[in-house]
């Protein structure tokens, strides 16, 4: 129950009328690690961002080719599912390139039925012609076995996350919530499929209040030998 | 999107399919009519504060059927074979909870084995007669005759290895079994 008040915090931007433009679309990702040691890793992922909706547009029913990130992280492992991870993502958003740096340190606790992961990071945004973003920001998952106490190979499985960002630019600073509930399935030990929302709410004090709508499917594969679950 | 984008997700897709036949191990919730019914019969004597949770495991060992319920604020895991006949019993403790003279040497072993270590869970663990265990089960006094020993999970630090671990210990804190708990790959909860 402690879990789900933890949670319900981050409901709160629903609350709020005060909305002036709505974005949706597909949100496709993929994820790959592999092993550097037994305590470093590298990750790898392709976002792409492809909007079929955007209500400040003339033309609001419209695809779009949003974005593309290409992200790269280093991963070390500083105790039992506990991480920090330094990464380098680069942004292709119409004929500019952004370029990120970002710091994330994890903490994942294991559940009698599950497991939840909290994460805090900061990244920093550079972009030609811009001036450059500072973000800091908090976020919970939550995930549980949808069939039994813990999640096999061929089930699936819930994962709720999250998540709070201050972005700080030009002397200016933003909120944004986010929240995505996904639908996983456990292809194998390391292989996993994700399926869900992702909503995205500037403040509710904001005047200009933006929400974003995202279908948002993801693989993840990690290229690391299957061990016998205990 | 990038056609780069369409093929290296085929990749992926191709991969993951051929990945997914290497399955030996499973657990899922299950009703209580798909129980045996000698594994009813015992659940239904030992009267339970809270609803019974059934679940049929599948594993090397075979085919198993576990049973997770309360009583008197302790958590039970009741685990049964194939037939319905009574395997052992697990109840949720705090480590403090086991007697000061083997829980001196449980954490002199695990002085010895780690640099530093902090303990997650533990349960007691029962095996014997059913009528003994069924007896026992929130009634205070173990009865001799069962068998009595720790099942610890924690995480520790050897060197420069973290991980999680198991550790089995008997009634004395004599250390009897351990092993390396292998975590699902972590990506999707930090990604």
């Amino acid at each position: 129950m402690r879990y789900w008040s933890l949670f319900s915090l981050f409901l709160l931007p629903l609350l709020s009328n005060a909305q002036s433009s709505t974005v949706g679309g597909l949100m496709p990702r993929i994820n790959l690690s592999g092993k550097l040691s037994s305590d470093q890793s590298l990750k790898g992922s392709i976002e792409s961002r492809q909007g079929f909706y955007d209500s400040s547009e003339e033309v609001q029913w419209q695809h779009r080719n949003i974005l593309t990130d290409y992200s790269l992280f280093f991963s070390n492992k500083l105790g039992a599912g506990i991480s920090l991870n330094i990464g380098y993502m680069l942004r292709s958003r119409g004929d500019s390139w952004f370029h990120r740096a970002s710091q994330h340190f994890n903490l994942v606790q294991r559940l009698d039925r599950g497991r939840i992961g909290h994460r805090i990071a900061s990244d920093q945004t550079f972009v030609k012609g811009d001036t450059p973003v500072f973000r800091l920001r908090y976020r919970a998952v939550l995930e549980q076995s949808l069939s039994g106490a813990r999640i096999d190979d061929g089930e699936l499985y819930y994962k709720l996350g999250s998540e709070v960002l201050y972005a700080l630019e030009a002397g200016e600073g933003t909120l944004e919530w986010r929240l995505v509930p996904q639908l996983g399935y456990e292809l194998s030990a390391t292989s996993k499929l994700e399926l869900g929302w992702d909503a995205r709410f500037s403040s509710p004090f904001d005047s200009s209040r933006k929400v974003s709508h995202w279908l948002r499917t993801s693989w993840f594969y990690s290229f690391k030998k299957a061990k016998p679950k205990l | 999107m990038p056609k780069s984008f369409y093929f290296l997700s085929i990749f992926v897709l191709l991969m993951t399919t051929a990945a997914a036949q290497e399955k030996f191990e499973r657990e899922v919730r299950i009703d209580r009519q798909a129980v045996p019914s000698p594994a009813l019969e015992f659940i239904a004597a030992c009267e339970f504060d809270k609803k019974i949770k059934w679940y049929q495991e599948w594993s090397q060992e075979g085919l198993s059927y576990e049973a997770k319920s309360c009583k008197e604020d302790y958590l039970y895991s009741v685990e049964f074979d194939s037939l319905g006949r009574l395997l052992d019993v697990e109840r949720k403790i705090d480590f403090k909870a086991i007697a000061a003279g083997a829980r001196g040497r449980i954490e002199a072993e695990l002085e010895a084995q780690f640099d530093r270590y902090k303990v997650q869970k533990v349960q007691e663990q029962f095996s014997g007669e059913e009528a003994l265990v069924q007896g026992w089960i929130g009634g205070g006094e173990v009865p001799q005759g069962l068998r009595q020993r720790y099942e610890i999970v924690l995480k520790g630090r050897k060197g420069r290895e973290k991980k999680y671990y198991e550790f089995l210990f008997d009634l004395d804190g004599q250390l009897l079994k351990t092993a390396t708990i292998v975590d699902r790959p972590l990506d999707n909860i930090e990604f």
